[in-house]
């Protein structure tokens, strides 16, 4: 073989194997964070306002929700365990493909962590990390600084650049999933089914405490980062069932931004949005989709009125988009299998609900009735010798079609409990 | 640097890259520099022995030399050349033994006395190990001893004599080259060859599969048994011994073919120094093909002198034990290994002495030595009794040894080979049966080697297509399936959503 020859043979054969690491690679990565980001990247509208933080913004509000009641448009990159440290660096990389007006913060993360080894990362949801990390290139400088500081302590900190040695192994577990997967419709949001039971006792406003956390220079970081682009920075407390030492925090913080003339800070805390008899989920400390329905008109109206955000109500690309989170939303709201989980779910405008109740112990039920209220419904009582003990005919708002009509009974007919009332399901 | 990490898959093509580029002056100390970071990134201060050993051999081999050129009589040159070789062998198997045995023999003398009820009081010294002193140690021993010999010129550079010490491919897991073979290499600065970076490209994935394919991937079985050998009991422990010894296989001769796979990038030859020893049909013969380099090292440096097989039988195998007491000791710091190693020596003392009456036995029974037949009984038979003897190697010590050997015996539980509970044992079903598979690979191959097919040569001797296709799938197999990185939990993926 002539010495030309060799070279050209051995670029070929480099080329050929990159390409074939990238495929498996490409097919063995978990496919969360590809699920949660795509429509990011692949957007033909620029994103008006970015959300970050931890679950609590990543469950909590709802960019089609605010799309559809204010035309804005934004991405939720929140994520479980997402700290101030690694919303630092995503933020650089997430400026790389969108020019926001306003990136709000849950700051909920801020103090959170500082158990965990090095106080920047959860240490035993290192997954977690991941799935904020595996969408950006592997290319992505910021992605190997976030990598050596916030992994500073993680042995395998490597696999965050290139998230192969990680799940090079995954061939085990390889399934149609990795090959047949839904993106998500909720522009990087994720809201949560079913009711819980909690309590919310407010503290005074002016009772505070001293915040000291390890995160508290990337927080700080980011606001000047945001500054220096000249993007504005919301920090939110995003509510949730808040015990009395995260409430001190949630008073302190808006001492601590004061200084920036780019941030604001708001405490929602304090602002009376939720009612936590309808709007947690099931671990009783996050909300459900009522819950983030309401987190998502309050912030969003805030938004609208504080901020100069662009209409995108008529953007065709958000109403195609829409339809299908609508598409989705009827197909969650079908897979409920009790009637409080469909009453939390059908606290949404896009649903005009009919509804019967045939036991009259319900009917009585404080709880059931403010469901009820809630999702804006008035059942009828109807005394008929039913089988079931209540009825559901749900029709979509705009179309007047009739999605579902459900019926329910029961488990325990003598003495009914509202979180035992399960669906009938037809053979 | 591990050959199966990160910074090694930086370090090598840098290495190599830089070395053909630099002019041929600069080629030598350029590898130098590269084998003493190598060897420093285990740890930096035990470059410090290394460079002690390379003086002290250096020396020694220059003083033989200037000894032969003496003028003076015959038997006074014999005594002080011998001198410099003690005094080398005395210097380098101290360094050795204060850091390889010191503790174990404080050990031993404090357990012996203790017998005669004399209590002794002796230091325990916190030493580590420095990595790949057993093979730097006895390399740069045989150069002294081959200067004496006149196998080979004394070096007079000394930066060639003390990369011939620390060459990095194969300065922590040999093969123990002799000064014949790389020292001369070395003395001549190589240019690229497309062909041997390919054959050695080649012998690199190999090495890689072994290791990281297979050795990783048994160990996890191995250890899951013989870290828990009170309840994984019989059978269990059985698989567990048999697939001990296609670990130790491929994790030694992985690593050996992936240094010599490097080195021939580099242009230099190693030995060879496994040779499908598991397909061996006598003990003799296994180590005869398996870690060639350190046996061929105790044949001409300490069986030989010892007298070898020149003056009577008695004396032959006795001086087979103590090669294979002292090989065993080399191995490890431990009873157990000596145990191990003296076990192989008496299985092939009893072999020699029971040869004329298996001879008049296959003459009697009128058995065909070279049938398939015979020899597949012979070999399982040598792999038995090898096998048995990893027992001593792979547990923790002499009494551990034992207790799994009653473990495996105290049970009789057939059953665990069919009802799935080898999956229990740290590997799913996939893993196992993947495991299994890249087994009877192991033994394809090794039965070409020994049937003189060269696999490289086949597929080289292939299309261009065929051939990349071939090496694709080989590294992307070995990327997938191999046991490195941090790995994938799927217990920890567990959708949490909060």
């Amino acid at each position: 073989m002539k010495k030309s020859q060799k070279i050209i043979s051995t670029i070929v054969f480099v080329v050929l194997l990159t390409a074939a690491i990238v495929k498996c690679a490409d097919i063995l990565e978990y496919k969360e964070a590809r699920k949660k980001y795509t429509p990011f990247y692949e957007s033909e509208t620029n994103f008006d306002v970015i959300f970050l933080g931890t679950s609590h913004m990543w469950n909590h509000v709802l960019p089609m929700e605010m799309w559809d009641m204010y035309g804005i448009a934004s991405y939720n990159w929140g994520y479980s365990n997402c700290t101030p440290a690694e919303n630092y660096y995503l933020i650089q990389d997430i400026l790389k493909y969108t020019s926001p007006k306003v990136v709000v913060m849950d700051v909920y993360g801020l103090t959170e962590y500082d158990d965990s080894h090095n106080g920047k990362y959860q240490t035993d949801r290192i997954e977690q990390q991941h799935v904020q990390f595996d969408s950006l290139p592997v290319w992505s400088l910021n992605k190997a600084a976030a990598a050596k500081d916030v992994f500073d302590d993680y042995d395998s900190r490597e696999d965050f650049i290139w998230n192969f040695i990680m799940y090079h192994n995954r061939w085990t577990e390889l399934g149609q999933s990795d090959f047949d997967y839904d993106i998500t419709t909720e522009k990087g949001s994720y809201f949560i089914t079913g009711l819980g039971t909690g309590t919310f006792t407010p503290i005074p406003e002016n009772e505070k405490t001293e915040i000291d956390s390890v995160c508290y220079p990337y927080y700080l970081n980011l606001i000047k980062y945001c500054e220096e682009k000249g993007i504005q920075v919301l920090c939110a407390y995003i509510p949730f069932a808040a015990g009395k030492e995260q409430q001190r925090i949630a008073n302190t913080i808006g001492d601590i931004v004061e200084e920036y003339p780019n941030c604001d800070y708001i405490n929602m805390l304090t602002k009376d949005i939720l009612n936590f008899d309808t709007d947690l989920c099931p671990d009783n400390e996050h909300l459900n989709y009522s819950g983030a329905r309401k987190v998502t008109k309050w912030l969003g109206r805030y938004l609208s009125e504080n901020y100069k955000l662009d209409d995108y109500s008529g953007n065709h690309s958000w109403m195609s988009d829409y339809q299908s989170y609508y598409d989705y939303k009827v197909k969650t709201l079908k897979e409920q299998t009790t009637l409080t989980d469909y009453l939390v779910q059908l606290a949404d405008d896009d649903f005009v609900v009919e509804a019967e109740v045939y036991d009259k112990k319900l009917m009585n039920s404080e709880r059931l009735m403010l469901l009820y209220e809630n999702a804006n419904i008035e059942p009828e009582f109807s005394a008929t010798d039913q089988k079931c003990c209540a009825k559901l005919k749900i029709y979509s708002a705009e179309t007047k079609e009739r999605i579902e009509e459900v019926t329910f009974v029961c488990d325990n007919a003598k003495n009914p409990d509202i979180f035992h009332i399960s669906k009938v399901i037809e053979q | 640097m591990l050959f199966n990490s990160l910074s090694f898959l930086i370090f090598f093509p840098i290495v190599v890259l830089v070395y053909f580029i630099i002019p041929e002056k600069g080629k030598q100390l350029w590898l130098l520099l590269a084998s003493y970071y190598f060897y420093m990134s285990w740890n930096a201060k035990y470059a410090l022995l290394i460079l002690a050993s390379t003086i002290v051999t250096y020396l020694s081999g220059l003083l033989i030399e200037k000894v032969k050129r003496a003028d003076c009589d015959a038997d006074k040159k014999v005594r002080l050349k011998k001198f410099v070789v003690a005094g080398s062998f005395i210097i380098n198997l101290g360094i050795l033994f204060y850091f390889k045995y010191f503790n174990f023999v404080m050990d031993l003398l404090t357990k012996a006395f203790a017998q005669i009820h004399i209590q002794l009081h002796v230091p325990v010294l916190d030493i580590v190990l420095p990595v790949g002193i057993s093979f730097y140690t006895f390399q740069a021993l045989s150069y002294t001893v081959d200067v004496y010999r006149d196998d080979i010129y004394a070096e007079r550079n000394f930066f060639r004599y003390a990369l011939f010490v620390s060459f990095f491919p194969q300065l922590v897991a040999g093969p123990i080259e002799r000064s014949k073979n790389l020292l001369k290499q070395l003395a001549q600065p190589q240019k690229f060859r497309f062909e041997k970076a390919r054959d050695g490209l080649l012998l690199m994935i190999w090495g890689f599969f072994l290791k990281i394919v297979l050795a990783d991937r048994i160990a996890i079985f191995v250890d899951t048994v013989y870290g828990n050998y009170g309840t994984y009991q019989g059978w269990y422990i059985a698989v567990a011994t048999v697939l001990f010894a296609v670990q130790i296989y491929c994790d030694f001769a992985g690593y050996s073919i992936i240094a010599m796979g490097a080195a021939e990038i580099l242009g230099i030859d190693l030995m060879e120094n496994f040779n499908a020893p598991y397909l061996s049909t006598s003990v003799a013969v296994f180590w005869r093909n398996w870690h060639i380099s350190l046996t061929s090292w105790f044949k001409d440096y300490l069986y030989i002198p010892l007298g070898g097989s020149r003056k009577g039988k008695i004396r032959k195998y006795f001086n087979k034990l103590i090669v294979f007491l002292v090989s065993g000791l080399w191995h490890g710091a431990n009873l157990s290994f000596v145990i191990w190693g003296g076990l192989n020596g008496i299985y092939q003392v009893i072999g020699e002495i029971f040869q004329p009456f298996r001879d008049k036995w296959v003459k009697i029974l009128h058995l065909n030595r070279d049938s398939i037949g015979h020899k597949i009984m012979q070999g399982m038979i040598t792999f038995v009794l090898v096998d048995f003897s990893w027992i001593f190697f792979r547990a923790s010590g002499y009494h551990e040894s034992l207790a799994i050997i009653k473990s495996m015996f105290s049970c009789n539980n057939p059953w665990i080979l069919m009802d799935g509970s080898l999956y229990t044992c740290g590997l799913d079903s996939k893993n196992f049966w993947l495991m299994i598979f890249s087994v009877f690979v192991l033994l394809f191959a090794d039965i070409c080697k020994k049937r003189g097919i060269k696999i490289r040569s086949v597929i080289v001797a292939q299309d261009y297509w065929c051939r990349y296709a071939v090496m694709i799938f080989a590294i992307c197999f070995i990327l997938i399936f191999g046991i490195w990185g941090s790995g994938y939990d799927a217990a920890g993926f567990i959708y949490f959503q909060f």
